[in-house]
């Protein structure tokens, strides 16, 4: 007897999936494992990076074509503003320059001379007048196309002094005005009286002496006649005349006088009474009095004249 | 998404998650096939280096073809033809392309002729034997190409004769013949040819 064991070719073939399958556990090790799974996620990955890449590609293409439409018109811009600087920049260059200036630099070196020998309130006012005209030209240059060139003629114009009063100039300001003292006010008065009377005395003196001028040349010839037609009989005065010759004596008379002072024309008066010369002392009366008409003669002088007064 | 949520999901559809770019469908996918695939390269090349170098390559296909995949074909077939194809390329590098079997040299088994197989231990203590289990993987290796080939995705990956067809592009009835080739020799190898 044998220790064989038939075995049917069912058992045989069950025996063998058995025990192939407790014999094959073979796994591929950890190692293995993580390699490949990392091998899977990196693939993933890197097609995430390529599309991500090429996306973002994209993205910065849009962004660069963006840019360059924004820079063409940002260069557009430029341009233009370039060339409307440039183009009022020669429109400043042809356009006259300032007023100020042009009349500054073409009148005559005597005219320069004088203007800067004038009052400063003459100047002023030049000055202003210009300056009224000057903002429409200023704001075109100050509106942001002022030029390199236009800038210094403007330095050239001398900045407005203190604006001076002007003598003739009758109003003044409210605290000005306050400030002038009542005795000031009458002294100020009396010298423009006084310079008035002045001036209305020589004015009338100078005519006076004309016309007694002219009288004197016509007697003379009117007694040049007689002697040339042999008329030796003295020529009579007419009535009507001597009122005429009697103030021509008196003016004569007061024109000729060197009585400068009251007192010297008191003093001829006196002689004169002294002289008996009544018609003189009364010529000399009416001359000092018209010279000296506030002045206070004796009362000895009043008396005798109380007639005039 | 995670593991947990594609539980449920066939190979196919992980696969094309996988290639719509989700990693965890390509983990899960891995742990369902790696263990089965391993052994399937193992059992046919001379030793475990270069049954980890094909498997990785056989992996890296399938990575680098995952958006080429089509959800119309089953998933282990495309897995285990790329394997295949991985297995006889080295073959022929190393220079040992594997011949088609002539089964008419195999040995001539016939269906009734096993029951005379007869065994010198109890069948269930050959099971629980180590050197019963090496006894085998050696008697598989040495098994002809294509009838190892047909053994193993029969036995290990778990393939019908049909899908097995599919895989190796031959004719089913071909792929059984193979199947009964194999188990004929694994019987002579393991039990003897002794008769009663």
């Amino acid at each position: 007897m044998s220790n064989k064991h038939p075995v049917s070719s069912e058992q045989a073939e069950t025996l063998i999936e058995t025990l192939y399958d407790q014999a094959s556990q073979e796994e591929p090790g950890d190692d293995l494992d993580k390699l490949i799974m990392q091998q899977a996620h990196a693939a993933v990955s890197d097609n995430s990076k390529s599309s991500a890449a090429n996306t973002s590609a994209t993205t910065t293409t849009k962004r660069i074509l963006k840019w360059q439409r924004f820079g063409s018109i940002a260069a557009t811009f430029v341009m233009v503003f370039t060339i409307g600087l440039l183009y009022q920049h020669n429109q400043s260059k042809l356009r006259p320059e300032s007023p100020m200036v042009i009349q500054e630099s073409s009148q005559p070196a005597e005219l320069q001379k004088t203007r800067s020998e004038a009052p400063a309130g003459d100047l002023i006012l030049e000055v202003q007048e210009l300056s009224e005209e000057e903002p429409a030209f200023y704001a075109d240059e100050v509106s942001g196309v002022a030029t390199e060139s236009a800038l210094p003629m403007r330095k050239e114009v001398a900045p407005a002094p203190a604006p001076v009063k002007r003598k003739a100039k009758p109003a003044m300001n409210g605290a000005a005005a306050q400030a002038v003292s009542p005795a000031e006010e009458s002294a100020v008065k009396q010298t423009t009286e006084l310079e008035a009377a002045e001036t209305s005395i020589t004015q009338d003196s100078f005519a006076e002496e004309k016309v007694l001028i002219e009288r004197k040349s016509a007697r003379k010839k009117e007694a040049a006649k007689p002697a040339q037609l042999g008329n030796t009989q003295p020529r009579s005065l007419a009535p009507a005349a001597a009122p005429m010759l009697m103030q021509e004596s008196i003016s004569d008379f007061s024109a000729d006088s060197d009585y400068s002072t009251p007192e010297e024309w008191i003093s001829a008066i006196e002689d004169a009474l002294a002289n008996n010369d009544k018609e003189k002392a009364q010529q000399l009366w009416s001359g000092y009095r018209e010279s000296f008409p506030d002045h206070q003669p004796s009362e000895a002088l009043l008396r005798v004249f109380a007639d005039d007064l | 998404m995670t593991l947990s949520d594609f539980e449920g999901l066939s190979d196919e559809l992980l696969m094309k998650r996988y290639g719509e770019g989700n990693t965890a469908a390509f983990d899960l996918l891995y742990q369902r096939h790696k263990a089965p695939l391993f052994r399937f390269t193992l059992r046919q090349v001379p030793n475990q280096s270069i049954a980890e170098e094909l498997y990785q390559d056989i992996w890296s296909k399938v990575i680098a073809n995952r958006q080429d995949y089509h959800v119309s074909a089953k998933f282990t077939t495309w897995l285990y033809t790329i394997a295949r194809n991985r297995v006889i390329d080295y073959f022929r590098v190393i220079g040992k392309v594997p011949e088609a079997t002539i089964i008419e040299d195999d040995v001539a088994v016939g269906d009734g002729e096993v029951q005379h197989l007869v065994c010198e231990h109890r069948p269930e203590l050959i099971v629980e034997s180590e050197q019963a289990a090496a006894q085998l993987k050696k008697l598989v290796k040495d098994l002809p190409h294509q009838q190892r080939e047909a053994f193993l995705l029969k036995y290990e990956s778990g393939f019908n004769h049909r899908d097995i067809a599919e895989i190796t592009g031959q004719k089913e009835e071909t792929i059984k013949s193979q199947v009964r080739y194999a188990l004929n020799k694994l019987k002579l190898g393991l039990f003897g040819g002794q008769h009663e």
